[in-house]
């Protein structure tokens, strides 16, 4: 019986084995002459025809066999080929002879041309074609920016490529405004773009090309040869009502092979923020904000334009010539004037342990005046071998803000003066020799800002204990800093590993002065009390060595561990207090990194890290500093410390093929302190102080993006979505609280074509935050921002556009909770030039009220909104 | 008067003297029987050929273009280079060559039947030329040899890929596309094929699928061939009467190929002055290479 049982499980393996894998064979044979005919496609498909399981080529004798190992019961052979009429047969999926006969008949094809495919890839180069995304409506580059998948242009002109912030722009690879990219991605045109390139994983200095890796993106710009070597610009000039209002612009540029240039001068007092395309992303000169200010109302969350009142004019000249091979030199200076006046409202409820809501009513007025300008000079030499860069930068700023708050029937004014200047040079060499590079880079910065706070009256007459006859108070806050941070590292490769070593030297010396005094109406000043000065030198000296090691395997794979080790040395002395402060600690800040091409398409990153942040000069301050009209803080005691982990990962899709984006990013972050900064309520009055007490905040952070291009319709879709949790201890009235805030947001956008003469963009996005203090939960807030434009295109030369904003605030109660805007524009384009008449709030919505928590703090405001206006503009293009 | 004149003659005379100074051989163009190459940097140039005498193998029924990318032979960091590409598809051969190296050989070929001298002319594109037998799949390749007028290599019995279909699927130029992979000439390839269109032909050597190749990317990315039209045709496929030596095998031109990138001057520097037009400008000596970065490793 055993026997028998062994002979059947050998015998039903064998059938088993053998039903695997099938061949179906056979001939194709004319049909009218019966003769063989080669060359056929003979395939094997699913019966979806969805599938090919496999396929053969007819011999010169019309014969074929075809393997297959599918699963199925059953297939459908189809015979294709050169002139041949199609046929198919469905047959059991088992060994088998299926012939065939065949006639012929002419093949007719559709033929089709594209002059370009829309977005194509080449190793880690994306380029997008321009003419695939722009139409008429569109003006700047920075337009069709935006209808690009996996590319996203912030408000202020920032762009990100799959979520992360790029870290370079360059026309036609050469990098001439550093990070204010904005003055080109709104005043280049996109007619004189052709393609726009995204260089991933994008090392800028080429002598670190294959030592060390970067994630983030840059972008290029391709211009069309029309536009290269000759002089092109732009001049636009409107008015209009109400207010009276003007607004004029002129851009002149030349982008030749050995010399670009971009320079622009604008002028409006119609809410357009100008000053937006100086700031620069990256590369920041680090100057310490001003502890103090005037009160202003809180910006909305809308379009500038809505509510910006300003008065601004704004010059920038930047340029680049190759001196020689690989040396280029940059200059770039800009000047910017604006006085922007705002008015609004605000109900501020902090939420006291055991005590009632306190709550605050303020009416704010304030004005604030910008004189800024900045000058660079930059001189760098980029080759596979070698590295040289200077940089000098001048900064100098003067602000004056007045203000004015009605808070409880009381009025206080305020005056706030800023004149700050900031000298930096920046200096980096880098040398690659075989298999061995060595790197040197210093950063010296210098900068002063002696600024001043005059508040009239004080509110708070018992900070001071004055005499009858000073009513009013002075804070003057003088601040000088000296900083140099320079380090030098050399690397070694071997194979697939390179190591490096590097050395830093850093230094901080600062000094400030502050005092708080009470003042009459004559600007005459009483003494200041010691408990209302600061006389501090600060001084920090760092150095630092660190190993660091890197595997690589082609651009496919690296992976970084470093292990810096810090030895610090602080030094702060109070004059007035007459103490010093000593801190001498060794600390590492270990990061591990990694970067991964999973496929052809899909990129991994991840990174941990761990590091100590010693607080700063204004972290340490004995005597109270008003940096508020109802503010005013010190924080003396132990030098802050912020022990902090970070984790962070990252997934990256880019499919040109299929014009398909997208991203998941994941952080966490943990940090111990060893201060609080506790604040307490005398009335209206907060006073912050330091409290030596170990603290932990953690939270984490998921954000996803897909984005898809269909080029059938001409239409871009980003769908969005992040979740966010974060805890934190705060001090309230002497009581540690723990609190808890979460945040989720959905966004979807699209922008499409109805018909040839139809656009429509739509762009929406919904947020639930809700915050925690202790047991008690504060009502979540449910937030709509959702916006949509339909143009209508008569001709190509004719363009009307009406456009709406719809704002929905959950906590708010009333008609408020739902706000609408309504804005319209007509413009008709010849060669050279554009009319347009423009209509802004055309439902004339007049103020912008709002909600927002922190903490455990409730803050209800509004914000006064330029009203209906009506401008008409002509704009002039020398090509 | 005559002092004066016969002393103006006597200068005249010396400078003449010292302009007509001997030039190094090595400067002098009329030492290099093939004239004078003018390169950018460090390229292969190929000079224009005449393109009047051809036999005709079939006549072309249907006609593809690609765009052809490929790596910069200046300087491997640049951006990569793109030639316009056309299949040529006839009722048994067919031809694939770079449309843009065709319209240089074109206007050589007029000035040279003009006036009997096309002057300078070379242009740095895609040197490779396949012709395709349909019914028996077997493939010739004639490498055109840089800066040399009217020679080529010819690679006869070329090897076509082994195909691995898989179940994607996407839409280029309105045809729907199946995706297959394949390993070949060293380097990992990724295509998307139409069955809309069954020809077992694509561009280069990328055959033996049942459709017309419309797409193909070199897995990291350095080619593609790009499909830009498909069209209905009818015209001669040409096989031009270029010197060609005796055959050779696949490996031997692969060697050849490597070659002429590693010791460019040894190769043509004896038969060509071949002056850099580009950033260092001057004349190439024994220390030339060109970036090597072959389509086939092996």
């Amino acid at each position: 019986m055993r026997r028998l049982f062994s002979l059947l499980f050998v015998l039903s393996s064998c059938v088993s084995v053998a039903s695997a894998q099938i061949t179906v064979s056979g001939t194709v044979r004319s049909t009218g002459s019966g003769r063989a005919v080669e060359s056929v496609n003979v395939m094997l498909l699913d019966t979806g025809r969805r599938i090919m399981y496999g396929y053969a080529i007819t011999s010169d004798k019309g014969a074929y066999s075809i393997p297959c190992s599918a699963k199925v019961d059953s297939l459908v052979v189809a015979v294709t080929g050169f002139n041949i009429a199609a046929q198919s047969r469905l047959i059991a999926a088992r060994t088998q002879t299926v012939d065939f006969s065949v006639t012929f008949s002419e093949l007719r094809i559709r033929e089709v041309t594209v002059k370009a495919q829309p977005i194509e890839r080449h190793s880690d180069t994306l380029s997008y074609n321009v003419a695939s995304f722009a139409n008429v409506t569109d003006r700047s580059i920075g337009d069709v920016l935006k209808k690009m998948p996996g590319i996203e242009v912030a408000k202020s002109g920032e762009i990100k490529y799959n979520g992360k912030s790029i870290n370079k722009f360059y026309v036609e690879n050469m990098d001439m405004l550093g990070g204010r990219y904005g003055i080109a991605t709104n005043n280049i045109q996109a007619k004189d773009i052709a393609r726009v390139e995204v260089f991933e994983n994008h090392q800028p200095i080429r002598a670190l090309n294959k030592l060390v890796s970067s994630d983030r993106a840059a972008i290029n710009l391709r211009l069309k040869d029309s536009a290269k070597g000759t002089w092109n610009g732009t001049l636009q000039l409107g008015a209009g009502y109400k207010p009276w209002m003007w607004n004029a612009e002129a851009a002149a540029m030349y982008f030749g092979r050995k010399f670009q240039t971009l320079d622009t001068y604008k002028t409006n007092n119609s809410g357009d923020d100008v000053g937006r395309e100086l700031q620069s992303f990256f590369d920041g000169s680090d100057a310490a904000a001003s502890l103090l200010g005037v009160h202003k109302p809180t910006q909305p969350a809308l379009e500038k334009e809505r509510y910006l009142d300003n008065q601004v004019h704004s010059v920038s000249a930047n340029a680049i010539v190759k001196l020689k091979k690989e040396l280029e030199l940059t200059t770039n200076a800009s000047y910017l004037h604006d006085l922007q006046n705002s008015r609004g409202g605000s109900v501020t409820t902090y939420f006291l342990p055991d005590a009632p809501p306190l709550v605050v009513t303020e009416q704010t007025l304030a004005a604030h005046r910008i004189d800024r300008t900045e000058v660079d000079f930059l001189l760098r030499s980029n080759t596979d071998k070698r590295y040289l860069l200077e940089k000098i930068t001048f900064e100098g700023e003067w602000n004056r803000d007045c203000g004015r708050v009605l808070s409880d029937d009381e009025q206080v004014d305020q005056r706030f003066r800023l004149p700050r200047i900031t000298l930096r040079n920046r200096f980096s060499a880098i040398r690659r020799i075989g298999k061995t590079s060595l790197s040197f880079s210093s950063d010296t910065d210098f900068g002063s800002q002696p600024s001043s706070l005059r508040v009239t009256p004080m509110l708070y007459p018992e900070v001071f204990d004055s005499p009858i006859g000073y009513p009013d108070a002075l804070q003057r806050l003088d601040s000088r800093r000296f900083r140099t941070r320079n380090s030098a590292y050399t690397s070694y490769t071997v194979r697939r590993w390179s190591f490096f070593l590097s050395a830093g030297f850093n230094a901080q010396l600062e000094r400030m002065d502050s005092e708080l005094s009470p003042m009459n109406a004559d600007w005459r000043t009483l003494p200041a009390a010691d408990s209302m000065r600061n006389d501090i030198r600060w001084r920090k000296l760092d150095v630092l060595v660190g190993p660091s090691v890197t595997y690589r395997v082609g651009d496919k794979f690296s992976a970084t561990l470093s292990v810096p080790l810090d030895f610090m040395s602080l030094r702060a002395e109070d004059k007035i207090r007459e103490t010093v402060v000593r801190s001498n600690r060794l600390f590492a800040a270990p990061s591990f990194s990694l970067q991964a091409t999973v496929t052809y398409n899909l990129k991994f990153s991840a990174r941990a890290s761990y590091n100590e942040l010693v607080g700063g000069l204004y972290d340490t301050y004995g005597g109270y500093i008003m940096t508020d009209y109802r503010m005013i803080a010190s924080r003396q005691g132990d030098v802050s410390r912020n022990r902090r982990q970070n984790y962070t990962a990252s997934l990256s899709y880019g499919n040109a093929i299929r014009a398909l984006f997208g991203s998941v990013d994941v952080s966490y972050y943990r940090s111990r302190r060893n201060l609080m900064y506790g604040t307490t309520y005398e009335g209206s009055l907060s006073r912050i102080e330091a409290v030596a007490m170990d603290n932990r905040s953690e939270g984490y952070n998921l954000a996803a993006k897909v984005s898809k291009r269909f080029d059938g319709i001409a239409t871009t879709v980003n769908l969005s979505g992040g979740f966010s949790q974060s805890w934190n201890e705060v001090l309230r009235q002497g009581e540690l609280l723990l609190t808890r805030y979460d945040r989720a947001t959905a966004g979807l956008s699209f922008n499409t074509r109805f018909t040839q003469a139809v656009r429509f963009d739509y762009g929406g996005e919904y947020s639930r935050s809700e915050s925690r203090a202790g047991s008690e939960k504060l009502r979540p807030i449910d937030m709509l921002r959702q916006h949509a434009a339909l143009d209508f295109i008569i001709r190509k030369k004719f363009i009307c556009r009406i456009g709406g904003e719809h704002f929905y605030n959950a906590a708010i109660g009333g008609r408020d909770r739902n706000m609408f805007f309504l804005d319209a524009s007509l413009s008709y384009k010849s060669k050279r030039v554009e009319y347009m008449l423009e209509g802004r709030n055309l439902l004339d919505t007049g103020t912008f009220r709002s909600i927002s928590q922190s903490d455990i703090t409730d803050y209800v405001y509004s914000y006064k909104l330029r009203p209906a206006s009506v401008m008409f503009k002509i704009k002039f293009s020398l090509k | 008067m005559k002092f004066s004149l016969l002393f103006f003659n006597f200068v005249l005379c010396c400078v003449v003297c010292k302009a007509q100074k001997p030039i190094p051989s090595r400067l002098d163009p009329r030492n290099y029987p093939n004239g004078v190459a003018m390169i950018n940097d460090s390229e292969l140039v190929t000079f224009g050929s005449d393109i009047s005498a051809y036999d005709t193998l079939d006549t072309a029924r249907y006609m593809a273009t690609y765009d052809f990318t490929y790596p910069s032979n200046v300087r491997l960091s640049d951006p990569p280079l793109t030639d316009r590409m056309t299949l040529e598809i006839g009722n048994r051969k067919t031809a694939f060559y770079s449309l843009d190296l065709f319209k240089d050989d074109s206007l050589y070929t007029y000035r040279w039947r003009q006036s009997g001298r096309a002057g300078n002319f070379n242009s740095n594109h895609v040197r490779f030329l396949v012709y395709g037998d349909r019914q028996s799949q077997e493939l010739e390749v004639q490498q055109r040899m840089p800066m040399k007028s009217g020679r080529v290599v010819t690679i006869p019995g070329e090897a076509i890929p082994q195909w691995t279909i898989d179940t994607l699927t996407c839409e280029m130029l309105g045809y729907r596309c199946l995706r297959a992979t394949t390993h070949y000439g060293g380097r990992d390839w990724t295509v998307w094929f139409t069955l809309e269109i069954p020809f077992s032909v694509g561009p280069w050597k990328l055959w033996g699928l049942p459709g017309l190749v419309l797409r193909a990317e070199e897995v990291q990315g350095m080619f593609s061939f790009i499909c830009t039209s498909v069209m209905v045709a009818e015209r001669p496929i040409r096989r031009y009467r270029w010197r060609s030596g005796k055959p050779i095998d696949h490996n031997a031109w692969l060697k050849l190929e490597e070659r002429m990138h590693r010791s460019p001057y040894a190769m043509f520097g004896q038969d060509t002055q071949i002056v850099n037009i580009g950033d260092s400008p001057g004349l190439m000596d024994e220390n030339w290479e060109v970036p090597y970065c072959p389509l086939e490793l092996e």
